[in-house]
């Protein structure tokens, strides 16, 4: 039995979700004040008419998702007597992720600062430095032990991408800190 | 006219020519492939080339990687779950569960067939109907591009789930960001909170591979960690059965008609036609709940409908010399260089040039075709490569892609924040196909919006007074509020009749 | 004493053959890699035959050595492109941005906050007559057609064009209502991505009057498809001799279109000298008449400073002109 207790707190989600969305949507309208209005032609819509309608379609359902929770109690109610589809993939361990502390999803957590570690440094990193960190962090770290098949695959890698795409398409991928030994 | 057309592969299948338009196909398959990699970039990249090659081959090499990138986009979609072009997000539903379920194979295998039936269809319009069908396009104005963009995005809004307000939340939200920029009617920046680097807006592209390709990673990641991830089926068999490309048929010939109606419309586009004919899909074809299950017809609809709006694209093109957007932009400067005034007056003045073009077109379909035999083969395995060592390089190749959008270190930093939206809205059924449409069509629909209002000098009946638009509209309320309404009457039905019984 | 004047004079001598040899260095200066032209608009439009021909033309004439690519880098009528340019590219020697009028008209209308002072003018490379076109089938016979319309309600005539409100094609439209007493205000115009999607809804019928450059029409005009009802020009042009201009049929409004290239700012001295003249080279090769005679442009330049005094003085010009016609505040 999944139970009620997963229900209550897939309620309290939607609405977290609904109140999140009415704020974005209000900043959303409040930003339009913003758009400077140039030359217009009389009479028809503006450059904040599109957005005035988006952001009020966007906060209503923003409020819907808030006060609609009778009617989810009923459907997931049902739901869970149907035995949903999702109820075997358990909800429960990756939809309260967020709120799990943090040392019991370390591994999770880390996988994210590797990735934003990568976007931030590449550029001034280099590409063939930073990937090459990047592939040996992130193979380890889905459970690849043997040390020399993460350096390997790592350094075989960032030289078959980066000579396919540097040189085969013509990209132009920054080399960093490897620029001087270039020179 | 087949006197034209016999000369055209007169010229198109001489030794030279076909050996570059085979190599035109590889780049374009190489490129349709990588995430983030589109045509339009690659082929405003090959213009200058054309200097140093005679017109007609100049031509060849640039509609075929047109058509390659076609071919190629729905490869990552099936195999990795990350679409590999806007016009094959809608593969991914349906291909990568093949994939998963061991059978990547026959999923490669009818994107190619399905891309050269629709591809080859398109070509035979192009040829013996160019003209009259793309002056009918030429009806379609602001009104009616409004009414079908809204049409997509309602038909969007009930694709993935049950459930309605989150289609709709995630579809605003794409509209919202496509807002973000300088505003294309008036000049004006909107969102861009004084920063310089979001006045060019956001790239679709931006988006997509945070919250397709990120979000697998790190998905897929976490699923190897925790041991819940599924064992790839071992493959039954690469190549496709009689049995399926028969059952396939029927959905190939759907996807390839509704694929070429929606493509011919100047700016409509390959990834709205995926959608739409997918939805149409959906209502039309027998047991639809198998839609989405990782049924064969989840790929051949998709893919025929982006390669027969993907040719359908150059009918205005080439007949009366009125470019589509995107890549066939890139290939009316290209005409131009290559001293050719487009124009209805093109196939007078360039007949050898512009048939060659044509006859290179069914044979660039065939090379794609034959191409894709063994591509099948050396794909497919992919899915035998280990995820811990897949992953991670597919998480590479898409930044690449990003940053080769404008090398701009604000791209990453938004994919990343894309990637996680993307994250939270996979893991609590959010989903994410809409907002990558509404993403796409914002801009084109907000201008039609504001185009069509100056026509009719304010007047919102504008849209209920033009029949095409009309009926748009009208289908657009049926796609969103039908299925909710035929559900309740069936339960009222049901209801009663138990009701009764009990009675 | 002699001694000295000797060795005076070969200090005098070594100097000078180092600052010839520096000299000499620094006229060589060449670009190296690729090269690149930036079009502010989707291709098939004016700002992008700038790119495709002077690119063409450069390279065939062999002035550059490297590849010179066209990117295609459409919005808010420059504004993106301009914007782009001064945070992404500073001091790219490999740059070129097209340009004309119409981005005179951005700045004039603030839709950049950025001016001519921000970027380096390099020169005009041609000019182009601007005119009004109809579908062929259209019930404006000719200017006069046009003229009662308007001044029976002007309104009733749906204009389109390549560029934003307030923008050049706008402006065209709105200079002739005002030569023929007609507010100008009240001129109903729809904006569209470039003078190829403004043909498309011409053809369509959606809109009935293109303001709208030769050059983006001469597909359509030598099939038939369209009309032109008059160029607005003093002069007529020297490709299509057969239309009739606006001053023939009695309406004293001209409106040039002058074509050129900019810059990045901080782009480098040496730099900034080999593309001007590589540019003024470039207008006098046998190449350079060919693309502009496809193009239909006619031979007007200007270079360097002369060409920097004449878009600063537009500029003022046309902020006056916007005031008056009521556009600008």
């Amino acid at each position: 039995m999944v139970g009620m207790n997963a229900i209550k707190k897939k309620i309290t989600r939607t609405q977290v979700e609904g109140l999140v969305i009415l704020l974005v949507a209000i900043g959303y309208l409040w930003e339009a004040q913003n758009v400077p209005l140039l030359y217009q032609v009389p009479g028809v819509p503006g450059p904040t008419t599109f957005p005035w309608l988006l952001g009020i379609v966007f906060g209503l359902s923003g409020v819907w998702l808030l006060v609609s929770p009778h009617r989810l109690i009923a459907r997931l109610r049902k739901e869970a007597a149907d035995e949903d589809e999702d109820a075997p993939e358990a909800p429960a361990p990756s939809g309260a992720a967020f709120w799990d502390p943090i040392t019991r999803d370390w591994h999770f957590y880390t996988i994210w600062a590797v990735i934003l570690g990568y976007l931030v440094l590449m550029p001034s990193l280099g590409f063939p430095v930073a990937t090459a960190l990047l592939l040996a962090m992130f193979v380890s770290l889905l459970g690849e032990q043997r040390w020399w098949v993460v350096a390997g695959l790592a350094l075989v890698a960032t030289t078959v991408i980066y000579t396919g795409f540097a040189l085969g398409l013509r990209v132009r991928l920054p080399l960093g800190v490897l620029e001087p030994l270039v020179k | 006219m087949f006197e034209h057309l016999i000369n055209g592969f007169g010229v198109a299948l001489q030794p030279f020519n076909l050996l570059i338009a085979l190599v035109g196909c590889l780049i374009g398959t190489v490129i349709g492939v990588l995430p983030g990699l589109g045509p339009t970039a690659t082929l405003a990249m090959l213009i200058p080339l054309i200097f140093s090659m005679p017109p007609a081959t100049a031509l060849i090499l640039l509609t075929s990687v047109y058509y390659g990138s076609m071919y190629g986009g729905s490869t990552t979609s099936i195999l990795v779950n990350i679409p590999g072009e806007s016009a094959s997000v809608i593969t991914t539903i349906d291909g990568h569960k093949m994939a998963m379920q061991g059978r990547a194979g026959p999923a490669l295998a009818i994107a190619a067939i399905g891309s050269f039936i629709a591809g080859t269809f398109a070509v035979v319009v192009l040829t013996f109907l160019g003209a009259p069908v793309a002056e009918y396009a030429l009806h379609f104005g602001p009104a009616e591009f409004f009414a079908l963009m809204v049409f997509g995005l309602a038909t969007v809004a009930s694709l993935t789930g049950t459930n309605v307000t989150k289609s709709v939340v995630t579809t605003c939200l794409g509209l919202m960001i496509s807002t973000v920029g300088i505003d294309l009617v008036s000049g004006a920046p909107r969102y861009t909170f004084g920063n310089p680097f979001l006045q060019d807006g956001i790239d679709f592209v931006v988006v997509a591979i945070g919250m397709f390709a990120f979000t697998e990673v790190i998905i897929t990641a976490r699923e190897v960690r925790e041991g819940t991830r599924a064992e790839v089926v071992k493959a039954a068999g690469i190549w496709v059965s009689w049995k399926e490309v028969v059952y396939s048929l029927p959905s190939i010939a759907r996807g390839t008609f509704f694929g070429f109606l929606v493509g011919m419309l100047p700016g409509a586009g390959a990834t709205l036609s995926t959608f739409i004919a997918y939805n149409l899909e959906k209502r039309i074809c027998k047991n639809p709940e198998l839609l989405g299950t990782g049924d064969i017809r989840g790929v051949a609809n998709p893919e025929s409908s982006n390669n027969a709006a993907s040719g359908a694209s150059l009918v205005p093109l080439l007949t009366l010399g009125l470019p589509g957007g995107g890549a066939t932009a890139i290939m009316l400067g290209a005409l131009m260089m290559l001293d050719i005034t487009p124009g209805p007056l093109m196939f007078e003045k360039h007949a050898g040039m512009i048939w060659a073009l044509i006859a290179s077109m069914y044979v660039g379909n065939a090379l794609l075709l034959i191409l894709n035999w063994p591509l099948v083969n050396v794909f497919a395995r992919i899915m035998t490569v280990p995820v811990k060592y897949l992953m991670p390089i597919v998480l590479v190749i898409s930044t690449i892609g990003v940053w080769s959008l404008s090398y701009s270190e604000v791209d990453l930093i938004l994919t990343a924040g894309a990637g996680m939206l993307g994250y939270y809205m996979r893991m609590h059924k959010y989903p994410v196909e809409p907002l990558i449409l509404g993403l796409i069509l914002g801009g084109r629909m907000e201008q039609a919006y504001r185009q069509a209002l100056i026509i009719s000098k304010g007047s919102n009946l504008v849209f209920l007074q033009h029949p095409i638009s009309l009926v748009l509209l009208i289908g657009a309320l049926l796609f969103l509020f039908l299925p909710t309404l035929l559900a309740r009457s069936k339960q009222f039905y049901m209801a009663r009749k138990t009701s009764v019984e009990a009675a | 004493m002699k001694r000295m004047g000797l060795l005076s004079l070969a200090v005098v001598a070594a100097v000078g053959l180092l600052a010839a040899g520096q000299w000499s260095a620094a006229g060589a200066w060449e670009p190296k890699g690729q090269l690149e032209c930036i079009a502010p608009a989707n291709p098939g439009g004016g700002w992008d035959a700038v790119c495709r021909s002077t690119s063409s033309a450069l390279q065939k004439s062999g002035i550059v050595k490297e590849t010179m690519y066209v990117t295609n880098m459409p919005g808010g009528s420059g504004a993106v492109a301009i914007a782009n340019v001064i945070t992404k590219r500073k001091g790219d020697t490999n740059l070129l941005v097209a340009a004309s009028n119409a981005l005179t008209f951005t700045m004039a209308l603030n839709r950049t906050t950025h001016t001519y002072k921000d970027i380096i003018p390099i020169a005009q490379i041609g000019a182009e007559i601007g005119g009004f076109f109809v579908k062929s089938d259209s019930k404006y016979k000719n200017l006069a057609d046009l003229i009662n319309a308007l001044k029976a309600d002007p309104k009733s005539v749906t204009f389109c064009g390549g560029s934003a409100p307030g923008g050049q094609d706008h402006i065209k439209a709105a200079l002739f209502a005002k030569a023929i007493g007609v507010e100008p205000t009240k001129i109903v115009y729809v904006p569209y991505q470039g003078g190829g999607e403004a043909l498309t809804s011409l053809l369509g019928g959606h809109t009935e009057v293109g303001a709208i450059d030769i050059s983006e029409a001469a597909g359509q005009f030598e099939a038939g498809k369209v009309r032109c009802l008059g160029l607005l020009s003093e002069k007529r042009s020297t490709k299509f001799k057969d239309i009739p201009t606006t001053y023939e049929q009695g309406v004293k409004v001209s409106y040039p279109i002058w074509r050129g290239v900019y810059m990045a700012p901080g782009t480098p001295t040496e730099a900034v000298k080999f593309w001007s003249e590589a540019i003024q080279k470039m207008v006098a090769t046998p190449e350079w008449a060919a693309e502009r005679e496809k193009m239909g442009w006619e031979p007007t330049y200007r270079f360097g400073d002369d060409f920097d005094k004449f878009v600063t003085a537009e500029l003022a010009t046309f902020k006056d002109l916007l005031k008056e016609l009521g556009f600008l505040k």
